[in-house]
């Protein structure tokens, strides 16, 4: 009882005596923040550009970087050996910004390009950036253990890699396809060969470099606290033009509004992928800007031509005449319009409006409720009591899976169940996080799914996504298989001509545009928000990020961040 | 008191034991292999998943892998997350220091204010202050978390900038400061994730608060000490307050579990990343491993808080005694 | 307490005639398809949400799968903790102490991370599976009063009298005991239902509970989306909904309580 009383007593006076401390601290503390980050304007450093991200990227190991969060990060921490210029030509070499590489020359049969690289490129270790280095990539990237997604384009286009002396290597090509070029310099990055050849097969030493990799390229990193944020800075290394921020900071949050909120909040200055809502509020307030970036992606409701992983037919979407019924069901105007307001674009077929094989007059499946009923009718599927079709006591109902992570999507994919319901067909939509769905679309395990492809500015893409070959082995997880498609995207990809090509890329976008294996929805608007303060001297066409290097913050706009040094590491 | 302490620790074990083999349980009855995701990893080879089956021992028979578990557990090693490309052990140890100082800010404060809120109503119980200060904590106890951290998030953080919209410190210059302001900067972001949450608490403990002295204030010695002709001031908030204080250690513990639940909608919310966001992610991703930790963690900290709650409340008053 | 029943009957009201009262279709429509995000007006009195539906149909729609939900996981809650207290209870012995252990164990259970481990392993579910998820994790409380309970009434002179005439332990159980414990279960199903309401609320908003086109007060919440300080109606109204029902059912709740047994203290 006495313990009890003296505990008891105790306790009274821990709190008593933790409260004014307590009460005390947090003006203080706040006090002291504000010594502690005020001041400072005077300092002339280069400054900091905090941008706002949705997501970690989950590996900074080039090969495996294929993502554009990946990308972003990696192509500040790395240089290539040439980097397509700002034209967006991916035929021959013309257009291409030299890099690592300072130049380089052609063979005379052109199945071999030699390039020169740059003598005092160094990695951020200090070793020299060296021929070998990128032979060595050339292997790394070929391994099928490395599992990287660039590996099939690399092995397509290039035989292989060979050294002439420290600073030059070549490059022997199959064949003369016009993209090569682009093929072997925009999936290659060089790799630092004295730091990884031992680590390949220890994932554990592979884990900490594709944390914190050295680099050759105009950051180095500093900091990645997983799902907070990550910082690079400047690097002293770097032989090219160095950037002219101090530190470049990625803070991350999962959702889009609180991405938004910070941007609006001035915490963040840069942010990518603004919704059409988020532009318009942002272009409302003097001191923020919004950016129209190229619009690469594609987005479409795409089917499963097979049944689970079978090879056999779906038992609805195998059928060619179903999937142009359901096409002709969906006002596709109207759901561009209602996610993207005046911005919004139908999709027309497996190409972007940028690219240069884009063809505006195909033939489209034109939208006609009153034909697709028709259609569905003729093909057995009746319309019941409450309007609902079937066929033998089987109804007319697929599952539609959504990411998550696309706002748009989960709007369209609401939209299009109740357009859907009105022409008699059941839809349920199932949401799943990215990676979940990656797994059931792979698998096969899907009836129909919202998909996005962002296209780059080469056409050839088509290859991975939409042919026979895909089909196997690449990203055309429909399974859409035609003949007669697959010919027309070959001699597409081989033309060596321009005119040509697109006459070809034009007769294969027809064919499946009439086959439908996929509703084209709609191109998404791509803006990115940008805080005035920042001067961007160079944007970059189709990768905001490689005109980083060139921005800037301006002079009367700097904030107490700004004063703050590149750090070592 | 040693017979107690052995008792309540050996009943906080058996129930992290029984919790630990009901993931056991889970995890087999979940469908397919528990790393075929790490196969669509591309960073992840055919050796590593072969590596982690041997490892988490899912090619010997059921007993077999059970004691297994176990060992691993007791080394702290909960698998491979494939959604974040780590160990998990390596993402616990990240997450679960943040969802603890956002726990523990939320209690300190939550707790004080509702103990004051508490022993203020009591002596003016019926008057009309006290009816409407005691609706306003029911009211916040009616609402969902997730409401009041929306509205938090919306109205003090978005709209008048007063706090920072996310995350746990400002990310370009929280390195570069001293460290009384690296706390004043954590301080400023936990303001709104702990404040939510300590709304809840305070709301909660303001009611037992007040019945407690309710049930002190008629007591012999508080009549003593008026009679000797002690301020009324000193009556309540020295000597009642004091008497009436046995019971909050094991209210606190009580409200552990409620605590942690908020805490996911908070921390999601927020962008806080603790274990709770890590939590609702994991789901959201299919990272068994992950969210099987997440909730080993979880009941630990619930059992544990609330034993060593107890503790504290025996050692207090030896009458408490709770049946082990 | 009247003001409370008033309430709740208004919102059950509500609920069942949703098809009449609703002044508009709680799905897209595709001639309201442009809509979107307006602020309340008289043809929409609680505003349109990001899909252009209105907000007021879906929070009366919204009425129906949120009290279902609730009632039912209840229901199926307070069936599963009676027969596991009763059996634990009235069997005594190692079986009490094993059930009762797990009873802790699973209370010790952070609840929502019980429902997001079963989501882990069962995917995107159906309204049935939710109510399924939410009555398997909410029946430990109540088991562990109704064991008490039992306990207690076993010792009953009314219980040893039945007892020994020799009626069997299930009719002295189903005539005696069960009678005894209604007024116990209904202050414990109340409560729960206070407790499920904003739970299945939280779920639906995460995205892990009652899918979207199906409205639950939850995810009309999310609907508000991108920026909810600006599309506050659609925040305001379903959470005022939540918070009056919350608030109806935990009044009723403490009154029954404090009738059923008026020794009893607040646990939470």
């Amino acid at each position: 009882m006495r313990i009890s009383l003296l505990m008891r007593g105790a306790l009274v006076q821990l709190l008593e005596r933790l409260l004014v401390p307590l009460v005390l601290l947090v003006p203080l503390a706040s006090v002291s923040f504000l010594a502690g980050c005020g001041g400072n304007e005077r300092s002339s450093g280069g400054g900091t550009i905090v941008i706002g991200s949705g997501q970690d990227p989950r590996t900074l190991f080039p090969p495996l970087a294929d993502l554009t969060q990946a990308r972003e990060i990696t192509e500040l921490l790395f240089e290539k050996l040439a980097e397509r210029g700002p034209s967006l030509n991916t035929l021959g070499d013309s257009g291409f910004v030299p890099r690592l590489a300072q130049r380089w020359d052609w063979s005379p049969d052109s199945l071999r390009v030699t390039f020169h690289l740059d003598p005092r490129a160094r990695w951020q270790d200090g070793h020299a950036v060296r021929a070998s280095d990128v032979k060595f990539a050339f292997s790394v990237y070929t391994d099928t253990l490395t599992r990287s997604r660039m590996r099939r384009d690399l092995i397509a286009a290039v035989d292989s890699i060979t050294v002439g002396d420290s600073a030059t290597c070549t490059a022997w090509f199959h064949q003369r396809s016009p993209e090569r070029f682009h093929e072997l310099v925009f999936s290659l990055t060089p790799l630092p060969e004295h730091l990884l050849r031992g680590i390949l097969r220890d994932s554990s030493a592979m884990l900490a470099f594709a944390k914190s990799p050295a680099g050759n390229g105009p950051f180095k990193i500093v900091k990645w606290e997983q799902q907070v944020r990550l910082e690079v800075a400047r690097s002293e290394t770097f032989s090219g033009t160095p950037a002219r921020f101090d530190r470049v900071i990625w803070t991350f949050a999962p959702d889009a509004s609180t991405l938004f909120k910070q941007f609006m909040a001035g915490e963040s200055d840069f942010l990518e992928n603004l919704t059409v809502e988020d532009a318009a509020a942002a272009a409302r307030q003097p001191d923020r800007r919004v950016i129209a970036l190229p619009d690469y992606g594609y987005n479409f409701l795409q089917f499963n031509l097979r049944d689970g992983a079978s090879a056999r037919p779906h038992a609805l979407f195998g059928d060619r005449a179903l999937r142009r019924a359901l096409t002709m069901a969906l006002d596709r105007q109207l759901l561009a319009r209602s996610v993207f307001d005046t911005l919004g674009r139908v999709g027309l077929g497996p190409f972007v409006r940028a690219q240069w094989s884009a063809d505006t007059t195909l033939r489209q499946i034109p939208f006609d409720r009153a034909a697709a009923a028709t259609l569905l009718d003729s093909l057995g599927w009746r319309a019941g009591k409450d309007g609902m079709r079937s066929r033998n006591g089987k109804p007319l109902a697929f599952s539609l899976l959504v990411p998550t992570s696309s706002k748009a999507r989960q709007t369209l994919a609401v939209l299009i169940q109740e357009q859907l319901r009105l022409a008699g067909v059941s839809v349920a939509v199932e949401r799943l996080e990215g990676p979940a769905i990656g797994k059931r679309v792979t698998t096969g395990a899907f009836d129909a799914q919202m998909g996005g492809i962002t296209a780059s500015p080469s056409p050839s893409g088509v290859k991975q996504t939409w042919t026979s070959a895909a089909s196997k082995d690449g990203l055309n997880f429909g399974h859409y298989e035609n003949g007669a498609f697959d010919a027309q995207v070959d001699s597409a990809t081989s033309a060596n001509s321009k005119p040509n090509a697109k006459a070809h890329y034009r007769s294969a976008y027809q064919i499946i545009v009439d086959d439908a294996p996929v509703i084209w929805l709609y191109e998404p608007p791509t803006r990115a928000g940008a805080n005035a303060r920042l001067q961007l001297n160079a944007a970059h066409p189709d990768a905001w990020w490689l005109g980083l290097r060139e921005w800037s913050i301006t002079p009367g706009k700097r904030l107490p961040r700004d004063a703050v040094p590149a750090q070592k590491p | 008191m040693r017979r107690f302490l052995l008792a309540r620790g050996a009943q906080a074990v058996t129930v992290i034991a029984i919790v630990a083999t009901l993931a056991f349980v889970l995890v087999h009855l979940a469908p397919g292999d528990p790393f075929a995701s790490n196969l669509d990893d591309p960073s992840n080879s055919a050796e590593l998943h072969a590596a982690q089956i041997h490892h988490w021992g899912y090619d010997q028979p059921l007993a077999v892998q059970y004691v297994k578990w176990v060992g691993n557990l007791a080394r702290l090693q909960f698998g491979w997350s494939h959604s974040r490309g780590r160990w998990v052990t390596d993402v616990l140890r990240e997450t679960i220091p943040r969802s603890m100082l956002l726990m523990g800010t939320a209690i300190v404060f939550g707790v004080f204010a509702g103990v004051a809120l508490g022993t203020w109503q009591a002596p003016r119980r019926g008057s009309m202050a006290e009816k409407i200060s005691g609706s306003l904590a029911i009211v916040t106890l009616s609402m969902p978390e997730f409401l009041v951290a929306i509205a938090a998030l919306a109205i003090p953080a978005a709209r008048w900038h007063w706090f920072p919209v996310s995350g746990i410190v400002n990310p370009a210059m929280h390195d570069s400061m001293n460290a009384a302001a690296r706390a004043g900067d954590i301080l400023l972001h936990l303001a709104l994730p702990a404040g939510t949450l300590a709304l809840l608490i305070a709301a909660s403990v303001s009611r037992y608060q007040r019945m407690a002295m309710l049930a002190v204030l008629p007591d012999e010695f508080i009549r003593t000490a008026r009679a000797k002709g002690a301020a009324e001031h000193d009556i309540v908030w020295r000597h009642a307050l004091r008497n009436s204080l046995g019971p909050l250690t094991t209210i606190i513990g009580l409200l552990l579990p409620t605590l942690f639940s908020g805490a996911v909608f908070v921390e999601t919310i927020f962008s806080w990343p603790g274990i709770g966001r890590m939590m609702v992610e994991a789901v959201g991703t299919v990272d068994y491993p992950l969210v099987l930790a997440g909730v080993l963690a979880g009941s630990v900290f619930v059992a544990l808080g609330s034993a060593l709650a107890d503790v504290l409340a025996a050692f207090a008053d030896p009458r408490v005694r709770i049946d082990a | 307490m009247k003001v409370a029943i008033g309430v709740l009957l208004v919102l059950v009201f509500v609920a069942l005639a949703a098809p009449a009262i609703a002044p508009h279709d709680p799905r897209v429509t595709p001639e309201s398809a442009l809509e979107k995000n307006l602020p309340p007006s008289a043809s929409h009195l609680f505003g349109t949400d990001q899909y252009s539906r209105d907000v007021l149909s879906r929070v009366i729609f919204g009425a129906r799968v949120s009290l279902g939900v609730a009632a039912a996981s209840v229901l199926l809650a307070l069936t599963l903790g009676a027969a596991v207290g009763a059996a634990a209870g009235l069997a005594g012995g190692w079986v009490d102490a094993i059930c009762m252990r797990i009873v802790d164990a699973m209370l010790s259970v952070p609840r929502v991370l019980l429902l997001l481990v079963l989501v882990a392993t069962t995917g995107t579910l159906s309204v049935g599976g939710i109510v399924l998820l939410l009555g398997l994790t909410g029946w430990m409380g109540m088991s562990r009063l109704v064991r008490g309970e039992v306990r207690l009434l076993r010792e009953r002179e009314f219980v040893m009298a039945a007892r020994a005439t020799g009626a069997s332990e299930w009719n002295v159980f189903v005539a005696h005991i069960l009678p005894a414990l209604v007024p116990t279960l209904l202050v414990a199903g109340t409560l729960a239902l206070a407790s499920v309401i904003p739970l299945e609320a939280g779920l639906s908003f995460l995205g892990l509970g009652v899918q979207s086109p199906t409205a639950s007060w939850g995810n009309i919440i999310s609907d508000a989306g991108e920026r909810p300080g600006d599309v506050w109606w659609v925040v305001l109204f379903p959470g005022l909904a939540i918070v009056c029902t919350v608030l109806a059912v935990n009044t009723i709740g403490e009154r029954l309580r404090e009738r059923a047994d008026p020794r009893q203290r607040l646990v939470p």
